[in-house]
């Protein structure tokens, strides 16, 4: 049966052994399989004002992959296809290519999907734009097997062409959204109209975009802009200290078909706008925002400082949290009820509650950071039944998502701190304890207070007992998406804080007793050299240490003096033994009190030879 | 899960000859000569080498288990002092407890040493005096049940 025993452990510790070789094989597959790189894409402008700001937003982008930047036109030397070559050269195998462009909608996103080879063609379109100040005809025209992008200034013959050529690369290329409504978008536009405000309750935000005259697209780019411009209101009236109250919220465009939508045309929009605060919704700033849209609102009073979108660090924030979207794992993993390694995706969590909303976000993430713990500590997913967690959270969608990772409704149990409960919430209550059952050992995972927005827990009291205006609904809605987009896709690190508390079955205490009475004689013998019989020794110094926790009275006494040399001759302190007694205090700091005896030899007359003997310095309590 | 509590004694640690002693008194107080009593000494090597430890028993009789022993250094012995078929009486002597370098000493000259007294103290009843205590004891329970018996009846 031993031997059995023995055996078995042997097979655990090879398959532990084998399944550690396979897992980190496999990791390594994974990361070796998938190497990513960063690819942010702006239009670009022959001004190299405009591409500076854009050039330090990408700059300023943290990320744990190689990040390059390509223009679509105007910009030699660092197009599309020099970024994709950098990345290339940096072996990446998959491409996030992140459009910096205000919205999905513009034209010029087909044309990067046609550059990065996801269409076949490029549209093929035709339409007036402004370079620089320079009215011309831009068209994408086909010249033999290629396509070219053709500018011909009005009125002016010939022009110029620059070349749109598909990137080649055996990279995958994802291809994300444009900024949109996003956000942190919208985070900027209310930084820009704060700065300009200055009669709270009156103002009105006018958010002025390029737009297009494709009426295709023109419904995309009405939507993202007047969503943005009612984000930047809500933010500035619930989300930032002081409150800045915006009298309204308008948008216009300058580059739309002003017949068939004159109501977001600039001019009459100002014109008629109390107290009018104009924001231009551009990735940089130039021609557009220093001369155009000026002119455009000319002899009209309005607030204006001309400042795009670059330079604010929220463009870097987009860049990586966009980036993230598309490489966050969000999935977990899980040993079943039969030692099965089990995946565990947010869809699947978001399936089993209805939707994914922040607290079903919290919850995942929060498991996957424990168990990326557990991982680091035991080397190993933990295991259903094995598991289980404490949320400091009630919500159902907490519930329901820890319910469904452990399997069970017994391993999951709530504690809320004190003075809170369903409709009192704090950040106290974004805090889970997994706690592996068989040891007791606990991994506890809480959100950071900074991660939501001052008054956000307020906001929800009233949401949740229904005395919230629609604004304040509306303003705590968004502020729930945004609150889900950082739990899942910000570095875990500045989400959570983790602990892992050892509670395990054995608890080691240290403590040094110092022993009741104790007593140290450093030196082993003590030499007094010649003396002759009848004469007296040179002292020497016996050290004799109180290493005791108390007081002790020292004395002294002779073993093995045949002669009785030793207990004639020895003075200790100018007695002899038996009369010799001392009390040696103790160092209660650090329980070492050294005392110093005089020691010498008063040699009878009788005496002569070498003698041997053993004095005992003897310790006890002077207590 | 139940804890285990491990609690590790570290002894200081000193050059030379070190030798420690818990605790630094025994009093056993009153001791029943039919029942006897037993006390643990820990005796401690405090000194950085092993040590040859001998306890000697000074004017008392007391028992001490054991009485002689090697003790490396920084470790702890406990040893069992016990007190039987002894008379009734007041006693107090103490126990000796000398180390030396476990090797032997071998030192010519004179050589230094160290050691622990500790004293021992203990109370043993006399059984005449115990009997005789009961006896009284007894005869006055008696006694006052009888006096209440006989009012009772007079009243």
């Amino acid at each position: 049966m031993k031997n059995i025993g023995k055996i078995g452990k042997m097979l655990a510790t090879l398959s532990m052994i084998v399944l550690l070789l396979v897992s980190s094989a496999g990791l390594s597959y994974a990361e070796g399989d998938e190497k990513i790189g960063i690819l942010v894409i702006a239009h670009g402008s022959p001004s190299d004002e405009w591409c500076v700001p854009v050039r330090g937003a990408v700059d300023e982008v943290d990320l744990p992959y190689p990040v390059e930047l390509g223009f679509l036109e105007f910009v030699p030397n660092e197009t599309i296809n020099d970024a994709v070559e950098r990345l290339d050269d940096a072996n990446v195998t998959k491409i996030i290519a992140l459009p910096l462009f205000i919205s999905s909608h513009s034209s010029h996103i087909e044309e990067i999907e046609y550059v990065l080879g996801l269409r076949d063609e490029p549209p093929m379109t035709s339409e007036r734009v402004i370079i620089d100040g320079m009215e011309m005809d831009r068209s994408i025209i086909k010249k033999g097997e290629d396509y070219v992008i053709r500018r011909v200034p009005l009125g002016a013959e010939g022009g110029e062409e620059e070349p749109l050529v598909p990137v080649t690369t055996d990279a995958e290329i994802v291809l994300t959204d444009a900024m949109d409504d996003h956000w942190l978008v919208a985070g900027i536009v209310a930084d820009r109209t704060a700065d300009l405000c200055t009669n709270s309750g009156r103002e009105t935000l006018v958010l002025v975009a390029h737009g297009t005259r494709e009426e295709d697209n023109f419904a995309g780019w009405v939507k993202s802009t007047s969503t943005l411009a009612d984000q930047a209101r809500l933010k500035l009236k619930y989300w930032r200290d002081p409150a800045v109250r915006l009298g309204g919220t308008e948008i216009a465009f300058i580059h739309h078909n002003e017949t068939l939508h004159p109501e977001f045309t600039l001019r009459p929009i100002v014109e008629n706008a109390r107290d009018p605060v104009v924001v231009p919704l551009m990735v940089s700033e130039g021609y557009f925002t220093r001369r155009k849209i000026p002119s455009l609102l000319e002899n009209l009073s309005y607030a204006y400082d001309g400042r795009a979108l670059t330079p604010h660090p929220n463009v870097a924030d987009w860049i990586e949290i966009s980036a993230s979207e598309e490489f966050t794992d969000l999935t977990l993993q899980i040993y079943d009820e039969r030692g099965e390694l089990l995946n565990i995706s947010l869809d699947d969590l978001g399936s089993a509650h209805g939707h994914i909303c922040p607290c079903v976000a919290a919850a995942f993430k929060a498991s996957q950071r424990a168990f990326l713990e557990w991982g680091r500590v035991r080397g190993r997913a933990p295991a259903r039944g094995d598991l289980e967690i404490i949320s400091a959270h009630p919500s159902d969608g907490h519930i329901e998502t820890f319910e469904y990772i452990v399997n069970s409704s017994d391993d999951v149990m709530v504690e809320l701190p004190e003075g809170t409960d369903i409709m009192n919430l704090t950040v106290e209550n974004y805090n889970y304890r997994f706690i592996e059952k068989s040891t007791g050992d606990m991994i506890v995972v809480s959100v950071k207070e900074g991660l939501f927005p001052v008054g956000f827990f307020e906001m929800r009291k009233r949401c949740k007992r229904g005395v919230a205006t629609p604004d304040e609904r509306l303003a705590f809605k968004l502020a729930k998406e945004e609150l889900k987009d950082k739990i899942l896709y910000l570095p875990a690190e500045e989400v959570f804080e983790v602990k892992y508390i050892e509670c395990g079955s054995t608890a080691t205490l240290t403590a040094e007793i110092i022993p009741a009475i104790a007593v140290t004689v450093p030196s082993a013998s003590i030499d007094f050299g010649r003396v002759g019989a009848g004469m007296t020794s040179e002292s020497q110094v016996i050290t004799v240490v109180n290493t005791g926790a108390s007081s002790a009275r020292i004395s002294a006494m002779m073993l093995n003096d045949d002669s009785g040399f030793y207990n004639e001759s020895l003075r200790l302190n100018g007695l002899n033994i038996g009369s010799f007694s001392t009390v040696v205090p103790s160092d209660t700091s650090d329980f070492r009190y050294e005392y110093e005896i005089l020691a010498n030899l008063v040699v009878p007359d009788w005496a002569g030879g070498t003698y041997n003997g053993t004095i005992l310095f003897v310790a006890e309590s002077d207590s | 899960m139940i804890p285990i509590l491990l609690l590790f004694l570290l002894i200081p640690q000193a050059s030379g000859i070190g030798l420690g002693a818990s605790p630094d008194r025994i009093d056993f107080g009153t001791v029943n000569p039919k029942e006897g009593a037993v006390r643990e000494l820990y005796v401690i090597n405090t000194g950085n080498e092993a040590e040859r430890v001998m306890l000697t028993v000074e004017g008392v009789n007391l028992t001490v288990d054991p009485q002689e022993f090697n003790l490396p250094a920084r470790e702890k012995r406990m040893v069992k002092i016990s007190i039987d078929n002894i008379d009734a009486g007041e006693y107090r002597g103490s126990i000796l407890i000398m180390a030396r370098p476990s090797g032997g000493d071998g030192a010519s000259g004179l050589g230094l040493g160290a050691a622990l007294r500790v004293p021992v103290s203990f109370h043993v009843k006399s059984e005449i005096y115990r009997n005789v205590m009961g006896a009284i004891g007894l005869s006055t329970a008696i006694a006052t049940v009888v006096i209440l018996w006989v009012r009772r009846r007079r009243l």
